[in-house]
């Protein structure tokens, strides 16, 4: 019986450990975005290898972002990934949630996206994005709507220093 | 004796029987308060809504650039602002325990978002300039609805143009370049809107390199004609040209710099040397210098 | 006893620190033709050059001046950022009263290790060898107006608040003209030429990735300091890419990368390269040889001349270069030799040379 215990005890710490100390560990990958990028259709120019890795990377991790922000109303966490339109809407989102003492908690359940546009010079992207989420809007802590849903999204994305930015992000009822 | 379980029996259906009409009350007073929106509605256009009940309730309205919280009185038509629905995109609209969500799609296409490259091109070649156009209504929402473009691409006086239409809010076109050189004025429009940029037309590959060479002082003085690309545009000052002599006891190069539409270089003098001049990839005429030149 | 050991070894510690920091031989005589050569080196890399100036044979007609100049150098030359590391001496013959000693000089410098040679005539004269330092003539530019207005380029770029749609003021249209992979022992070394195909000036790079058999990647490199990196429109440089330790055998394919930015730039100096020749040099090497002429009125502090090899179907098939450590004035005849390998010497059908340049300051 004693040794059970300290059997039990010693995988209790060892879960601990890998939770806490690993790093990508379970905890932190059950929220990223998956992404699965399309590029075989896109005109006038070809996806390089290159591109489309960047753009898979980059166009996930503004997901995160743009998760992060919405739930914790933390509009700075904006500027690394969006610019333009698509970061003062943001912006605004965020600000009038603050006022309002609202929040939105998504769940992102996965993208299918498609690349439809991509310009001749290769500065700029057009995504169709079907995204799956689960949306908790929040008042304080009162859950004031929630939802399974299936969203579409038109993306443009652009060129920035040394990744690619979102400019617009508009859900549209479809493609 | 016999008859306690049957009290039991009987109170406790009758205990279900009205907890069952109070949950149908509930969800007749729910339903009472249910959300009619338009499946969409165009960005700045308002919309109204009609609700029952009575009472005051919180209004919630959340979408790009807005999240509302305001008290609404049941019974009345909700009203949501032209400028509360000026973003494009998916809301959700919840009042009083009920949600439902609606788009706000584009208004007509007011501004252009036009992208011209490069900014400066060769002359005469085909399908150099690029333009891509983006088309925004006057809340900078993407217009995905087909829109008419035209592109024009003029320099001195001589225009090409191309028209497309928008697919995905966006449309593109592929342009030569002039054959002379100066800057090209490239618009787009569509509608009322249009967006001027300037691409830079400058020469392309020297053409016909010619030279003549000359005894002076310090040695054999090399010099160009006035270079030309191939439609006659003077190739620009700073660009290189390869002088090179060839004798018997070596070789000798100087790589001048056009300056005043033409290149000059001092060469070791010689009795007996092959000159030759290039710039880039393209080669010009050769000289057979003797001394006695 | 316990004051005498102290005592004892707090003198021999200023005996030892003495011996250390006093130059050997600093005023004693050199009684061997190699020793004279290397006390004077020992000398000049301590930077003493009064001290190594004794050495020196006071028949000539040698000031110490000029001899520190020509070994500390001058005109802001790469000799005057370089310091003398080594100095290995070998006499090539000796009689009495004379004798003839090679110096061979390594430097370090802030492009890597410069290498001199140096045959030095060494005489005795009473009890002691001096050596006979040849007479440097040093150039002197006449005073003289040289009109300088070539063109200058200077670039503005698009703000943070333009419209997102507008251009800025793109690279230069680079491209690489020929590329060639080649098998040096077990390295692979990758040559060839890049061409600035605009009309403004650029600084260009060329990155290379090797990708093996199963499409893993072998090594990633860049020219580094093997390319002339400002290009003006229509110019070509060569490059060299080394892959150390990649045998060529277990490359498929090569990923070239140019890259190319917009800067400021001036289409001043000029220079000649004259009277280029392959030769031997004095140890049996192929070097190629010649002459750099600056055609201009400002000082080239420090040259770098790059070398591009053709075989006789015009395939660049090596690619050399090296720093010279004298600077260049205007209108002033500089020698200068490059390596070439012995072993492709026979292959060379045609070289070109052209000049880099590194100037420290610019009039306006």
């Amino acid at each position: 019986m004693k040794l059970v215990l300290r059997i039990g005890i010693a995988v209790t710490a060892l879960g601990i450990f890998v939770l806490v100390f690993v790093p990508g560990s379970a905890v932190l990958a059950a929220n990223a975005a998956s992404i699965a990028i399309n590029t075989d259709h896109a005109t006038p120019r070809e996806v390089e290898e290159t591109t489309q890795k960047a753009l898979a990377r980059d166009y996930a991790s503004a997901w995160q972002t743009m998760i992060a922000a919405l739930d914790q109303n933390r509009a700075g966490l904006l500027g690394a990934n969006f610019i333009g339109t698509a970061n003062e809407k943001l912006s605004t989102t965020i600000q009038e949630q603050n006022k309002a003492g609202l929040h939105q908690h998504i769940t992102d359940q996965g993208h299918t996206v498609e690349a439809v546009f991509y310009s001749p010079e290769g500065s700029a992207i057009e995504l169709h994005d079907t995204a799956h989420l689960q949306i908790d809007v929040m008042d304080g802590g009162k859950l004031i709507h929630t939802e399974n849903a299936t969203v579409h999204y038109v993306a443009l994305l652009t060129a920035a220093e040394n990744s690619w930015k979102i400019r617009v992000l508009e859900a549209v009822p479809g493609f | 004796m016999n008859k306690a379980p049957m009290e039991v029996a009987v109170k406790c259906g009758g205990m279900m029987t009205i907890a069952l009409l109070l949950m149908c009350c509930f969800a007749i007073a729910t339903h009472a308060a249910e959300l009619n929106v338009p499946a969409s509605v165009a960005a700045g256009s308002g919309l109204t809504i009609p609700s029952s009940g009575s009472g005051s309730a919180t209004l919630y309205l959340i979408g790009p650039g807005t999240a509302i919280k305001r008290t609404v009185q049941l019974g009345q038509e909700i009203q949501l602002s032209a400028e509360e629905l000026q973003n494009a995109g998916r809301y959700v609209i919840a009042l009083d325990g009920n949600s439902a969500t609606f788009f706000v799609t584009a208004g007509s296409a007011q501004s252009i978002a036009f992208l011209a490259r490069p900014s400066r091109v060769p002359a005469d070649t085909p399908n150099v300039v690029s333009g891509t156009a983006f088309l925004f209504d006057k809340y900078q929402n993407l217009v995905l609805a087909p829109q008419p473009v035209k592109f024009e691409l003029t320099v001195n006086g001589q225009t090409e143009s191309r028209s497309d239409t928008t697919k995905n809010g966006v449309a593109f076109a592929k342009l030569d370049s002039s054959r002379k050189e100066g800057p090209a004025q490239f618009v787009a429009s569509s509608g009322a809107a249009s967006v001027r940029r300037v691409v830079q037309v400058v020469a392309s590959d020297p053409c016909s390199l010619r030279m003549t060479a000359a005894r002076d002082k310090n040695g054999i003085l090399a010099r160009t004609d006035p270079i030309h690309d191939c439609a006659g545009n003077p190739v620009p000052d700073g660009t290189i040209v390869t002088f090179t002599s060839t004798e018997a006891k070596g070789k000798s190069t100087v790589d001048a710099r056009i300056k005043q539409g033409v290149a000059q270089a001092e060469l070791p003098a010689s009795n007996n040397a092959t000159i030759s001049v290039a710039s880039g990839v393209v080669v010009g005429n050769e000289i057979q210098w003797r001394g006695g030149q | 006893m316990k004051r005498v050991l102290p005592i004892l070894i707090i003198v021999l510690t200023v005996v030892l620190v003495a011996m250390a920091t006093m130059q050997s031989n600093s005023l004693s005589p050199a009684t061997s033709p190699d020793g004279a050569v290397r006390a004077l080196f020992d000398h000049v890399k301590a930077r003493d050059y009064k001290g190594a100036f004794a050495y020196v044979a006071q028949s000539g007609d040698m000031d110490e001046q000029a001899f520190a100049r020509d070994l500390a150098g001058r005109d802001g030359s790469l000799r005057t950022y370089s310091s003398l590391e080594q100095a290995d001496t070998k006499v090539l013959h000796a009689s009495d009263n004379e004798a003839l000693v090679r110096a061979t000089l390594e430097y370090a410098t802030a492009v890597g290790a410069f290498y001199d040679t140096r045959d030095l005539k060494v005489v005795k004269e009473g009890d002691r060898w001096q050596v006979e330092w040849p007479v440097v003539k040093e150039d002197k530019v006449p005073p003289q107006v040289i009109q300088e207005n070539y063109l200058r380029w200077d670039v503005i770029t698009r703000g943070s608040n333009d419209d997102w749609g507008a251009q800025n003021a793109e690279a230069p249209r680079v491209r690489i003209v020929s590329m060639n992979a080649i098998a040096q022992g077990p390295d692979t070394i990758i040559v060839g030429e890049i061409e600035n195909e605009d009309t403004v000036p650029g600084f260009v790079s060329v990155g290379a990735t090797l990708v093996g058999k199963n499409g893993d990647v072998l090594g990633e490199e860049t020219s580094f300091d093997k390319i002339s990196h400002t290009l003006l429109p229509k110019e070509i440089s060569p490059f060299r890419i080394d892959f150390p330790k990649v045998k060529l055998a277990t490359v498929k394919s090569v990923r070239m990368t140019p890259n190319s930015m917009l800067v400021p730039a001036s289409a001043d100096p000029v220079i000649g390269v004259l009277h280029q020749r392959v030769e031997t040099d004095s140890r049996g090497r192929h070097v190629l040889k010649g002459e750099l002429m600056n055609q201009s009125g400002v000082t080239v502090n420090i040259p770098h001349v790059l070398a591009t090899y053709y075989d006789n179907s015009g395939k660049v098939i090596w690619v050399s270069d090296g720093y010279l450590d004298n600077a260049l004035l205007p209108q002033t005849p500089v020698p200068f030799a490059v390596d070439l390998r012995d072993d492709l010497a026979a292959n060379v059908h045609n070289y070109r040379v052209t000049v880099n340049q590194y100037m420290l300051q610019q009039d306006e």
